[in-house]
């Protein structure tokens, strides 16, 4: 089974820019349970969302924080939640030029961070535009040379 | 027609019990203690006359006009163990070919032997001399010398030089089955490898268990046996995926591979090429918020056992050690991802006693794995975690992992275990009556064991209590070393299925195809694992 993103309709990330993050906590803690992930940024569970759209749930909130970046955080195939780090990798079919790459950052709002160092045909792009991230995966799938894409994550492992 | 291929029977333990000491026995030969055959190949036999054979004994053992090869070498030692060409007995012509010393090279380990006309005989206690004497003259054979120390043994050799080199491999075998003979073998030269047996600690049962304190005896992978053949080699490596590995630990340090790195940080962190534990949080002995966990995997891979202590299930092949989190912080998808893309291009097989959430990189990793060793693949061992579930964690159920659960040390799977349809084996770990016994982190104060002496040792280097399918993982992946070790050439795919097909079945609900979603296809055995991956 391929691994999926499965947005989250209540659980949000939301990276708050540098110096506005007493201001955010309040805001945030009127809109439901928040917890600190560290660098990763600050998790918000919405209060009575649970049933609602994703995608407007997202829209609302990031309207209500909107000097702060806000992703729905991404469940895998059995629940488990992962934080997007606002960057996205697309595996390409045959490993791009760096022309290519130019271009198709320019035309889906990316910025090229780095060839994967092991697989060329993998590269990392920071997200500029601020948007819904499963929408913006969801566009990049069917690109020209796409193979998949996916958003990065970070998350938490269980030492068994 | 010389045989390309033979047996001789294993003149120690044929017809005996395994584990019975035979006092006084140091054998001019190796044999397998464990094994009732030897198998050999038919590597040369040389027919050298007479007067060439003595110029050939040069004291640098080295031919005119070059090097000399090991049988020739060995060859040429044979003669002179033998006092080739000075023995007693009819003489024959001058330009009569000499008859062959025969070197055999010897299957499983790969050394060489080399015999001419001599057989050690062993009799039964109060054998009749008239008795002895008959079976010798079977043959022709006439006693050269008697054991110093052991005077039912003899050295007998045929005066009439009919039963030479090959043709005494019969005689022997004839012999040892006689009920008077204990043993009969050719009086081998042999090539000696100065290496000892690996000796696991006594508290490793998951290796050797002897049914001791509640235990259920051979409850484990069958070492001893595995390690008659191989304990492993320096050039198969094993990545261990953790919280970092103590690199320094007196009992890891000679094992450990060099190009390891800490993918928790980037790749142009300071860090990023030191791969040991680095988080240390109060209280130092609990795993949450330490790094704490790795080096104990990496121990039960290929510990040294030095000093007494730990011993791994492959002390001879080597760990790579690859740090992907820090404690129980936050870790990139990403750099777990690429931790196993790194450590698939240097490592033939990877140990990974964690879990965690599906990601398309992290599965995209364990594909691209699979073109790894030149297509052949690394295998990638993963827990199947400890909640009791009836679902295998991510990633032990993708299928580009091999899924590895815990049997306990009453051949049970251990409670914790997780397990369902994607498991493929188990190995020994806690839940019965003991923990492991494996390496704890070496800085004082740090580990498991913080220095106590009922916790694995005063010194603090090991921990007695190590366990889950974190234990169970490195413990299978170690095995799959050690059959890498004896066949370098298989590919992953191949590897799982010797592991599976080899597997003991423990358990009792293993369906048509053998596989049990408690149990898998059974628990690892090491011994048997060797020998299956020796003949496919």
């Amino acid at each position: 089974m391929r691994s999926k993103q499965i947005p989250s309709s209540d659980t949000f990330l939301v990276r708050v820019s540098a110096g506005h993050e007493e201001s955010a906590a309040k805001r945030l803690a009127a809109l439901g349970t928040i917890q600190d992930a560290g660098d990763a940024g600050v998790v918000v569970q919405l209060n009575g969302s649970g049933a609602s759209d994703p995608k407007s749930v997202w829209a609302e909130l990031q309207k209500q924080v909107d000097d702060a970046e806000v992703d729905p955080i991404l469940l895998d195939e059995t629940g488990v939640p992962h934080f997007p780090t606002g960057e996205v990798t697309v595996r390409f079919k045959h490993a791009p030029s760096d022309e290519f790459l130019s271009g198709f950052a320019d035309k889906h709002g990316l910025k090229v961070r780095s060839r994967n160092e092991f697989v060329p045909a993998q590269v990392a792009f920071q997200v500029t535009t601020r948007g819904y991230l499963p929408d913006l995966v969801e566009s990049l799938r069917p690109a020209e040379n796409v193979a998949s894409a996916w958003a990065n994550t970070k998350s938490y492992y269980r030492r068994s | 027609m010389l045989p390309a291929r033979g047996r001789i029977r294993n003149p120690i333990t044929g017809g005996l019990e395994f584990g019975r000491r035979i006092p006084y026995n140091r054998p001019v030969y190796i044999f397998d203690l464990r094994k009732k055959h030897i198998d050999f190949d038919l590597l040369e036999t040389e027919v050298v006359s007479r007067a060439g054979a003595i110029p050939l004994l040069s004291a640098s053992g080295a031919e005119s006009g070059g090097e000399a090869t090991l049988p020739a070498r060995l060859t040429r030692s044979a003669m002179a163990f033998f006092e080739y060409g000075r023995q007693k007995g009819p003489v024959p012509p001058a330009d009569a070919p000499a008859p062959p010393a025969t070197v055999l090279r010897e299957r499983s380990s790969g050394r060489l032997r080399a015999f001419h006309r001599e057989i050690v005989i062993r009799f039964q206690p109060k054998t009749p001399q008239k008795t002895r004497q008959a079976i010798l003259g079977k043959y022709g054979f006439k006693v050269r010398r008697t054991n110093r120390h052991v005077r039912d043994q003899v050295v007998v050799y045929d005066v009439a030089r009919k039963n030479l080199s090959w043709k005494l491999l019969e005689v022997a075998n004839d012999w040892a089955a006689m009920e008077e003979v204990i043993f009969a073998t050719p009086n081998f030269i042999s090539e000696y490898t100065r290496a000892a047996l690996p000796i696991p600690h006594a508290e490793q049962w998951h290796l050797v268990n002897r049914g001791k304190g509640g235990q259920k005896k051979n409850e484990d992978v069958s070492a001893l046996k595995a390690w008659g053949v191989t304990a492993g080699k320096r050039t198969i490596t094993v990545a261990v995926l953790d919280d970092g590995v103590d690199i320094d630990h007196p009992n890891l340090k000679s094992r450990i591979a060099p190009g390891g790195r800490d993918f928790f940080v980037a790749g142009d962190h300071a860090e990023h090429e030191n791969p040991r534990p680095k988080i240390f949080r109060f209280p130092f002995h609990v795993m949450a918020g330490n790094d704490i966990h790795g080096t104990p995997c990496a121990g039960v891979i290929a510990a040294a056992g030095k000093a007494a202590g730990a011993v791994g299930i492959a002390p001879r092949c080597r760990i790579l050690a690859i740090k992907v989190f820090h404690a129980d912080d936050l870790a990139s998808d990403e750099r777990v991802a690429d931790a196993i893309r790194y450590a698939a291009a240097n490592a033939d097989i990877l140990s990974c006693s964690w879990s965690g959430g599906s990601t398309p990189d992290v599965q995209q990793a364990l594909e691209d794995a699979g073109a790894a060793r030149g297509g052949k693949g690394a295998a990638v061992f993963c827990a199947t975690g400890n909640e009791s579930r009836s679902s295998i964690s991510f990633p032990a159920r993708d299928p580009n992992a091999i899924a590895v659960g815990a049997s306990t040390d009453l051949g049970e799977r251990a409670s914790y275990s997780n397990f369902g349809a994607e498991l493929s084996v188990v190995a020994p770990s806690s839940g019965g009556v003991k923990g492991i016994f494996t390496t704890d982190v070496g800085i004082p104060y740090r580990g498991f064991n913080v220095g106590q002496a009922g916790a694995g040792g005063s010194d603090g280097l090991h921990t007695n209590d190590f366990g889950g399918t974190s234990s169970a993982t490195p413990l299978a992946a170690g095995v799959a070393a050690l059959v890498l070790s004896v066949r370098p050439d298989l590919s992953r795919a191949a590897l799982k299925g010797v592991l599976e097909r080899s597997a003991d079945k423990i358990g009792d609900d293993h369906d048509a195809a053998g596989h049990s979603i408690h149990i898998g296809f059974g628990r690892v055995n090491a011994a048997k694992a060797i020998e299956l991956a020796k003949t496919i």
